[in-house]
């Protein structure tokens, strides 16, 4: 008695309680909502050379895609005007192939599968097939006068669904030379519908809307570059359902009266948060996004990109920090996984993620 | 008379004085130049550096970005520059959007995006 008299009265009975109410801390902590798991593959250098001098050079980064199957992973990399190239993970096994006519690598769109390419070119939706280099016309004369196909950084700028394609434009003002406003495309049945137009801060500036876009039946979910909120559209309906995403305040809102500043746009775009990429899964969506980690500068950048969970009501669930490297324009997904290829270092990073 | 000649000596001196400094406080002493973020703000100025010569009267500094272009390569090849890497370029005269302007005293000129290079150096 007089033994658990003096425990009680000591320094380590105050001890074992503040270890006690840390435990119980600590055990009273939400428990994430996602739960995920990280594999690294490993893949081949030397079938990735010509891939990885093509992102050697920032300037044609964007020509590199690349697209993830349930049986296949091609990278796809056009370097010239008319020969593509492509890396099979399966077999390990790189090929190339010509297409019979030359491209012009600066405006026209590419949305690659496994066994076929959507092009738009000269004013054209194609679909060439690789397995019999076939050519089919899905459409003609797409864009109207003034308008342009708009080439999205880390995306291919056509989205396939499985009704149709939607094609990302802009319209071009003879005095400025910038966008007025911007729109979708739906190509279906041989029928061209507008589909979406630009929220008005993205009017009269040209950097960073980027539309970034994934499809499930029937819907589009989309958010842009530096976009504040998600938006789900249901295509037959044309009901537009949107929130706003986690940490909105980090998308910087670009002050349009600045644009002729290029400093301004350099500290802008070092200094705001991207979203990239949008994946859809059978019971969420990913958001791969980008913030500053610091205050950064051209010549010291630090970055964190993360993964953000959403569910298909548009509420955000959870977020995983992302700790290896990344290219951008090398984030893919299938069904169940999401990828990220980082040839430098020989690895291909896999996510599987569950709610 | 000796004293009025002394007079005006001086300040025809001191009058050639002033204007060799105010000559001089118009001067462009260095333009440096990033083709990071807007190869097109550079291109046309490039040209007109090269055809005024005036690379050779002023001291010009480019980064990694402007060398490693394959379209400015034809009007870099007989250009009298000096090449510094970005990080360097942003450690001496800070971020640069496309390029700067600093003349013999130190006042700096950033260049917008619809400045042109023809309206400083004729």
């Amino acid at each position: 008695m007089n033994k658990l008299k003096c425990i009680k009265n000591s320094s380590e009975c105050k001890l074992i309680l503040l270890f006690f109410f840390i435990f119980l801390f600590f055990s009273c902590e939400k428990e994430s909502a996602v739960k995920f798991e990280v594999s690294e593959m490993f893949i081949s250098k030397d079938s990735l050379v010509n891939i990885q001098k093509n992102m050697s050079n920032e300037a044609s980064s964007y020509l590199t895609q690349f697209v993830n199957s349930a049986s296949q992973l091609i990278v796809s990399a056009p370097y010239n005007d008319s020969i593509l190239y492509y890396y099979n993970t399966s077999s390990q096994e790189t090929d190339y192939f010509h297409i019979p006519f030359k491209l012009n690598l600066e405006y026209d769109l590419f949305n690659y599968s496994e066994d076929s390419i959507i092009i738009f070119h000269q004013n054209n939706l194609l679909s060439y097939r690789i397995l019999d280099s076939r050519i089919d016309t899905l459409f003609s004369g797409v864009l109207e006068k003034n308008e342009f196909a708009k080439k999205e950084m880390y995306g291919s700028g056509i989205l396939k669904l499985s009704e149709g394609y939607v094609i990302n434009y802009g319209i071009e003002l003879p005095e400025e030379n910038f966008i007025d406003t911007t729109a979708m495309y739906l190509i279906k049945n041989k029928r061209k519908q507008k589909l979406l137009y630009y929220p008005k801060e993205f009017e009269n500036y040209i950097h960073y809307n980027d539309l970034i876009l994934c499809n499930d039946v029937g819907n589009i979910y989309y958010t842009f570059s530096t976009g504040k909120t998600l938006s789900k559209f249901n295509i037959e309906t044309k009901e537009l359902k949107q929130r706003e995403l986690i940490n909105a305040d980090k998308y910087l809102t670009y002050d349009t009266l600045k644009f002729k500043d290029m400093s301004y746009l350099v500290e802008y775009s070092h200094n705001t948060k991207y979203n990239l990429k949008l994946f859809e899964f059978s019971n969420y969506i990913a958001l791969i996004t980008y913030q500053p980690a610091q205050h950064n500068t051209p010549s010291n950048s630090k970055w964190i990109h993360s993964i953000n969970i959403y569910d298909k009501n548009l509420n955000y669930i959870d977020k995983i920090d992302i700790s290896h490297p990344v290219i951008k324009s090398l984030i893919s997904a299938n069904e169940e996984y999401i990828f990220f290829l980082y040839p430098p270092n020989e690895k291909m990073y896999r996510y599987k993620i569950e709610l | 008379m000796k004293k009025y000649i002394s007079l005006v000596i001086a300040t025809l001196l001191l009058i050639h004085c002033k204007n060799k400094t105010e000559t001089n406080k118009m001067e462009t002493n260095k333009i440096v130049i990033s083709c990071l973020f807007c190869k097109g703000c550079v291109q046309s100025n490039l040209k007109y550096i090269k055809e005024k010569r005036i690379d050779l009267k002023t001291e010009i500094i480019l980064d990694s970005t402007c060398i490693g272009f394959k379209e400015f390569k034809p009007i870099l090849r007989d250009l009298k520059f000096k090449h510094l890497p970005s990080v360097e370029i942003e450690e001496r005269y800070g971020v640069i959007g496309n390029f700067i302007l600093i003349d013999s005293i130190g006042r700096r000129v950033d260049f917008k995006t619809d400045m042109h290079l023809e309206d400083y150096i004729k």
